[in-house]
């Protein structure tokens, strides 16, 4: 009598079922070399997982040292190549500093140069400022309430005038040449102040470029209200006591 | 049958594991079911050892993606030798349909040797396939038989021995059945 059959089964359950069934119907015993052969296979398969592995390390290891090799080569050209450009850097900074030296050298001559050019500016500019500073002083003499003046005229042979200004109280004097002529080296022109019949005195010395016009502030004369006359000599370098060279300028003071 | 199955499938988790005294284990105890499926379905000795080996092979390079939740590993042991075999066969392209029939009666192949459990498997192979003789008509049989060992679909079948294809299925289904229920009568495990 056939099985009672079951309907509620699912295909997979059914086709497991079959499977089995129909393995176990038909099952025969497998000759005995083929477990040999089957584990024999296996362990070629796991040699060559192996061998295949220790390809891969080998060439990850290759890959990994080459990569390495890559990257120190990389550094070391890049070290060489910074050593290079440190060598031409250092040798651009020598002639920069070589370039730098010499522009140092000319700037120093230019500075000495300028050095003395601001000494000579300062120089021309104290000269300047004592001629304005005497200028000052002749504008208030001239302009002074108790200037006395005289009016050098020129002796025989003589070309040029003069005029000397004397502030009657304070004794501050100034002098004007125009017309006389430069003097050979180591002479000089020279103020007397005359006192009646006494003998000259000294009252400075006049410089030649001074004689060609301009007013020159000279020493303060002492007791200017008994001063007669005025007038200029030629002498040596550095002045008289005494007349000594021939007079060119004289005249009386006036007021 | 779920002890069983749980040796199998711990089996092939060993062998994902790399453990090859598992792979050993596991020919044991399926080899003669492995090797019977084979032989039936590629015709001659040399063809089944070599479907065999190369089921194992597979098995061993891909235990790990044995899912136990989709199926138990008996069966899934047995489609992959039955497929490997019909994939062989029809690489080959011939079959030789007289050296499967010779063959086919594997109770006079058992050496007298052989350890008593595969005699009493040989012993067991020769009833059920008394059973199926006599539970199954002929031609259910034959259906059972394409279908399993032959890798046709019920489609290929109904073409090829001239019936429907509702006939092909119910022959199928109710064959399967007929033999569920009498290895559970009979206290058979697969």
């Amino acid at each position: 009598m056939a099985p009672e059959l079951e309907t509620n089964i699912d295909e997979r359950e059914l086709d497991d079922l079959a499977i089995e069934a129909l393995a176990e119907a038909y099952a025969a015993p497998a000759p005995p070399r083929l477990r040999e052969r089957i584990v024999a296979a296996v362990d070629r398969e796991r040699e060559r997982g192996r061998s295949a592995r220790t390809v891969q390390r080998t060439r990850v290891v290759g890959a990994l040292a080459a990569s390495l090799a890559l990257v120190f080569a990389g550094l070391f050209a890049r070290e060489l190549q910074r050593g290079r450009e440190s060598g031409i850097e250092l040798a651009a900074l020598a002639r920069q500093n070589e370039l730098l030296a010499q522009q140092n050298g000319v700037l120093a001559t230019r500075l000495d140069e300028q050095g003395r050019e601001i000494v000579e500016q300062r120089r021309v500019l104290t000269g300047l400022h004592e001629a304005l500073e005497s200028q000052s002083q002749v504008l208030r003499l001239v302009g002074g309430p108790r200037v006395r003046t005289a009016t050098l005229a020129p002796q025989k042979g003589v070309t040029g005038t003069g005029r000397v200004l004397v502030d009657a109280a304070s004794g501050d004097a100034a002098i004007v040449l125009s017309g006389l002529p430069p003097l050979e080296e180591g002479k000089t022109y020279e103020l007397w102040v005359i006192r009646g019949k006494k003998a000259p005195e000294p009252a400075g010395l006049v410089a030649v470029s001074d004689a060609h016009g301009g007013a020159v502030r000279m020493p303060s004369v002492p007791r200017p209200n008994e001063v007669t006359a005025f007038a200029v000599s030629i002498e040596p370098r550095g002045g008289s006591t005494s007349p000594t060279g021939p007079i060119v300028l004289v005249g009386p003071v006036a007021g | 049958m779920e002890q069983t199955e749980d040796i199998d499938a711990g089996l092939v988790a060993r062998m994902a594991l790399g453990d090859e005294s598992a792979l050993t284990a596991l020919y044991d105890r399926l080899s003669s079911l492995a090797y019977g499926v084979a032989l039936r379905v590629a015709g001659n000795s040399d063809a089944a050892e070599d479907a065999v080996q190369e089921a194992f092979l597979r098995v061993w390079r891909r235990a790990d993606r044995f899912d136990a939740s989709r199926g138990r590993a008996r069966p899934w042991f047995l489609r992959l030798v039955r497929n490997v075999a019909i994939d062989q066969r029809r690489a080959r392209g011939v079959r030789d349909r007289a050296e499967t029939e010779k063959i086919l009666d594997v109770s006079d192949k058992i050496p007298a040797d052989q350890p008593d459990d595969i005699a009493s498997r040989a012993e067991r192979a020769t009833r059920l396939r008394a059973a199926l003789e006599q539970l199954l008509p002929v031609e259910q049989r034959r259906a059972i038989e394409i279908a399993y060992f032959e890798g046709l679909s019920h489609s290929e079948i109904a073409e090829r021995e001239g019936m429907p294809l509702g006939t092909v299925k119910t022959r199928i289904r109710d064959g399967v059945l007929r033999l569920r229920a009498f290895l559970g009568r009979d206290g058979h495990g697969a």
